[in-house]
């Protein structure tokens, strides 16, 4: 145990992150699974969702899709590690860059994917 | 009726390693858990050690777990316990012998709050004014009698002894709610700290430990939601 | 051993000793030992409140307080004592008030008080509220906030300490020795005042509203020193101890309104205080009520009687006597909302105990004669602010302004005084091998048996009612107890937290002063607030209207003196209530 002498700014924004991604989360991945599960043909053509996926809206609503998510989930997975390091200032270091890296990398990727769709 | 009590014993002295032995105790009409314990130590067993004072419910000593539930053994009586009842030393803290723990930290934890107003000068002939409704938000706050059974079950304490917990952060709550308090900046670097409010994952075992009735969780919330106005 | 020096050792944490150390420390280093974790004293289980004479709730002064103090003492307390009492109660409300108690308030956000025994306006005339509470939850809001300021003041907390003696040389305290229960290891403390703030000791009884924890650990250490033990034949019985626990049912609960019946349904107080009732003070109400159970007028001719609360409508009873209403239930299955409550007389207060002056300072001769550094205030003291019968909410403000006054005393001393002169094992080779005696005894008493007898002998001859063949019968019987305790073993080898070590400490202590308090009932021939001597029913100011001094002799003897009472401004008249 050691006492408690606060170094501030340990989490607020982080938190208030955590939870206005959690509420955003919410309406995108509903317009997400209506527009990918129950569009109105059953048939997945490369061509119909290329073209939608083009448009700067969807363009738009995938790539704050993609920053919500990365965001909530990794930053979910490091709060529950945060519960177990604090004695462990090293490992801590080390595990928070290895998210922010797994994080950067997902997203670049993400980018790159949804990017350079044209109609 | 005779009632059998499997206790958690350990004493460090005699063996590293913790047991369990059972006592069976004739329990008279109206008897606590500590009655029995009492009862143990008195006639069968003078090395069972327990911490226990006032015997009804308001000086936080006899924190313990009861038939896996924490509670203060003064106060549960034998008769609503069903079985072989088994008594345990409060989960998460170091047990020093049988059924007393270290408090030490959880101490600690309670004074890294700052738990004392913090106010401009007050008026020099008489007390300063406070609504009856203004009163009120300090209920459900002040009544805490510190005997551990809530910050003993939050999970994130078990893993993390760091974590201030929620008897340190309702006691923060119980100053930040004063209307007659102006010190939040001033706490708001423990409150925010990596071991503060953050580490509170709104599980409710606090909630179901408290043997008070309080609502630790709730006054965690009521914290960050002031933070959140605060810096916003 | 571990040695330790603080300008200023406060011993015992509950409202007087934290009072102390919060004052003293804002100048002073300051370090408090208490055999029990910080919180867990037992001014914590303090319900209805302290009184102070604010007027925030009708009108109200201090001399109308000093008049009911005076009175409800049955005119045995020292007048200077109490009048410094209820005039510094006004300035420290406010001051707690300020420090931050979440006093329970009036619809214009001032303090709220309500009305408790024995107090009156108009000297003795009118109704009065003058107990300032939080909710029924009085002396744990206080014992907390006492705490925490302390911790503000940077005061060292030395938790789970027994004291086992102090070491007083040529007139000086200079420190004391104190068993660490933790480790089972003896530690020094070396300071230049030393405070005792130990609390009371009606653990000596077997029903007591008292925690297990009120052994009056502070009695003997300082008897053995040589310095006297004053008034301690009177203890108080609280009318309202629930039955058949004996826990604390706040005075309170007869202030917000509660009715007394006996077994016959009749409100029995109007046989014994037709004006005041259930407001009379709680000698006279724990006598009528023994007087009932006596009589055979106890519920189904039982041993108890009936609180009545159920006219007060459960929305009262729950906004301001919640704990009373948690603590019926969980401990009597009784909703107190629907149904009366059970309850007894129950060994409650010391009136008694370590003499003072009035700024707490230890008086080695009980009279003028000062031990240099040493202090002592709250239950375990006497500087007689109480007489011969305490009236509910006054001892909390007793333990809050003596506390504080002492606290103030000993800062003020220290900064005069030399160092702190530490001293070295010889010193301490004497309280070392005492404790070392007792760890090692293998003989065949049960500190428990000894326990038991010791309780329910003071209770059947030392409690409400007493008679010279009751007394002297314990007197006889205390003998036996003693020589007894000698063969008592110690099954525990441990060092590390031997509670069974630590409970024969407390028991030995209780068997030293439950003697002075038999010796002294025994002498004192009269009825005074709460000594009842059926044999002697009456107050005799001729020959009694003075304070007991009990000396424990070297040779283990009891010798009894007495010094007058300080009467400067109500002379003793009758006591009707």
């Amino acid at each position: 145990m050691t006492v408690n002498r606060g170094h501030g700014s340990g989490g607020f924004w982080w938190w208030l992150m955590q939870r206005v991604t959690g509420i955003l989360l919410f309406p995108v991945l509903l317009l997400h699974y209506v527009a990918t599960h129950l569009q109105t043909s059953h048939f997945v053509e490369y061509d119909k969702i290329a073209a939608r996926v083009a448009t700067p809206t969807w363009k738009f609503l995938n790539i704050a899709f993609l920053t919500i998510v990365l965001f909530h989930g990794l930053y979910g997975l490091w709060n529950v590690l945060l519960d177990y390091l604090s004695k462990k200032p090293a490992l801590r270091a080390v595990l928070f860059s290895l998210i922010v890296t797994i994080g950067l990398a997902l997203y670049v990727l993400g980018l790159v994917t949804i990017i350079p769709f044209s109609a | 009726m005779e009632r059998q009590f499997r206790i958690y014993r350990y004493n460090p002295e005699v063996s590293p390693t913790p047991s369990f032995k059972t006592y069976t105790v004739d329990v008279q009409p109206a008897w606590t858990v500590l009655d029995a314990l009492n009862a143990i130590k008195w006639d069968q067993d003078g090395s069972l050690t327990f911490r226990r004072s006032c015997r009804h419910g308001i000086c936080g000593s006899c924190g313990m777990k009861i038939n896996g539930k924490n509670g203060l053994a003064c106060e549960i009586q034998v008769e609503s316990l069903k079985g072989v009842i088994t008594v345990e030393p409060l989960h998460g803290f170091r047990i020093l012998r049988d059924l007393v723990t270290d408090m030490d930290g959880f101490f600690a934890h309670i004074e890294a709050v700052k738990p004392w107003l913090i106010a401009g000068t007050p008026p020099t002939d008489g007390e300063r004014l406070q609504s009856p409704e203004d009163r009120k938000q300090l209920d459900g706050l002040y009544e805490c009698i510190l005997c551990g059974a809530c910050t003993s079950a939050c999970p994130s304490y078990w893993v993390n002894d760091d974590f201030l917990g929620p008897a340190a952060l309702l006691k923060a709550a119980r100053y930040v709610m004063d209307t007659r308090d102006e010190g939040f900046a001033e706490r708001v670097d423990v409150l925010d700290s990596r071991n503060g409010l953050w580490r509170c994952h709104t599980i409710f075992n606090c909630v179901e430990a408290c043997p008070k009735s309080l609502n630790p969780t709730e006054a965690i919330v009521k914290l960050r939601q002031k933070l959140t106005a605060l810096k916003i | 051993m571990e040695h330790h020096r603080h300008d200023v050792v406060v011993v015992g944490a509950g409202i007087a000793g934290l009072y102390a150390a919060m004052k003293a420390g804002e100048s002073a280093d300051v370090g408090v030992l208490s055999k029990v974790y910080p919180t867990r004293s037992h001014s914590g289980a303090a319900q209805g409140g302290s009184a102070a004479a604010l007027g925030n709730e009708g009108e109200d002064s201090w001399e109308y307080h000093l008049y009911d103090t005076v009175r409800g003492g049955d005119f045995l307390g020292d007048q200077d004592a109490q009048e410094l009492l209820v005039k510094e109660a006004i300035p420290v409300t406010y001051e707690m008030e300020h420090l931050g108690l979440p006093f329970s308030r009036t619809p214009e956000g001032k303090i709220a008080q309500r009305p408790f025994g024995g107090h009156f306006s108009k000297f003795g005339k009118g109704p009065v509220k003058r107990s300032c509470y939080v909710a029924d939850r009085s002396g744990h809001a206080q014992l907390h906030l006492l705490y925490e300021q302390s911790l503000k003041q940077g005061v060292r907390f030395y938790n789970e300490f027994l004291v086992t003696s102090l070491i007083i040389e040529g007139g000086v305290c200079r420190g004391l020795v104190a068993l660490e229960i933790r480790t089972g290891n003896l530690h020094a403390f070396w300071a230049r005042a030393v405070m005792l703030a130990t609390g009371g000791y009606a653990r000596a009884w077997r029903v007591t509203s008292n925690s297990h924890a009120n052994t009056g650990d502070g009695l003997p250490l300082v008897a053995k020193a040589g310095v006297p033990l004053e008034d301690m034949e009177f203890v108080q019985f609280h009318p309202t101890g629930l039955y058949p626990h004996g826990i604390l049912v706040s005075e309170a609960a007869r202030g917000e309104g509660g009715y007394l019946f006996n077994g016959e349904g009749v409100r029995f107080m109007e046989k014994y205080a037709a004006s005041k009732m259930e407001l009379a003070p709680r000698d006279v109400v724990s006598r009528a009520e023994q007087t009932e159970i006596d009589e055979g007028r106890g519920i189904d001719g039982g041993e108890y009687l009936n609180l009545d609360l159920t006219h007060l409508g459960a929305d009262a009873i729950l906004e301001r006597l919640p704990q009373i209403h948690e603590l019926v239930v969980k401990f009597a299955a009784v909703d107190c909302t629907k149904k009366p409550i059970p309850i007894q007389p129950t060994a409650h207060y010391s009136m008694g105990g370590i003499p003072t002056d009035l700024d707490t300072r230890v008086l080695l001769d009980g009279k003028k004669q000062v031990v240099e550094g040493l202090y002592a205030s709250g239950e375990c003291a006497c500087v007689s602010n109480h007489g011969a019968n305490r009236l509910g909410t006054n001892s909390t403000m007793e333990a809050a302004v003596f506390g504080r006054r002492g606290g103030i005393a000993m800062a003020k001393f220290v900064r005069g005084a030399g160092p702190i002169l530490p001293g070295d094992e010889r010193d301490t080779a004497a309280a070392e091998e005492e404790i070392e005696a007792l760890r090692s005894r293998t003989g065949r008493e049960s500190a428990k048996v000894i326990r038991a007898e010791l309780q329910a002998s003071m209770t059947e001859n030392v409690g409400i009612f007493r008679t010279a063949e009751k007394l002297q019968k314990q007197v006889k019987f205390m003998q036996t107890l003693k020589e007894r305790f000698k063969e008592v073993g110690v099954s525990d080898g441990s060092r590390a937290f031997n509670t069974e070590l630590t409970e024969l400490i407390e028991l030995g202590g209780m068997l030293d002063f439950s003697e002075i308090i038999s010796v002294s009932a025994l002498a004192r021939q009269e009825s005074r607030g709460a000594h009842s001597r059926k044999d002697y029913p009456k107050r005799d100011d001729v020959q009694w209207l003075r304070h007991t001094l009990a000396f424990r002799e070297a040779d283990g003897s009891i010798r009894l003196d007495y010094k007058p009472v300080v009467i400067n401004r109500f002379q003793p008249e009758e006591r009707k209530y």
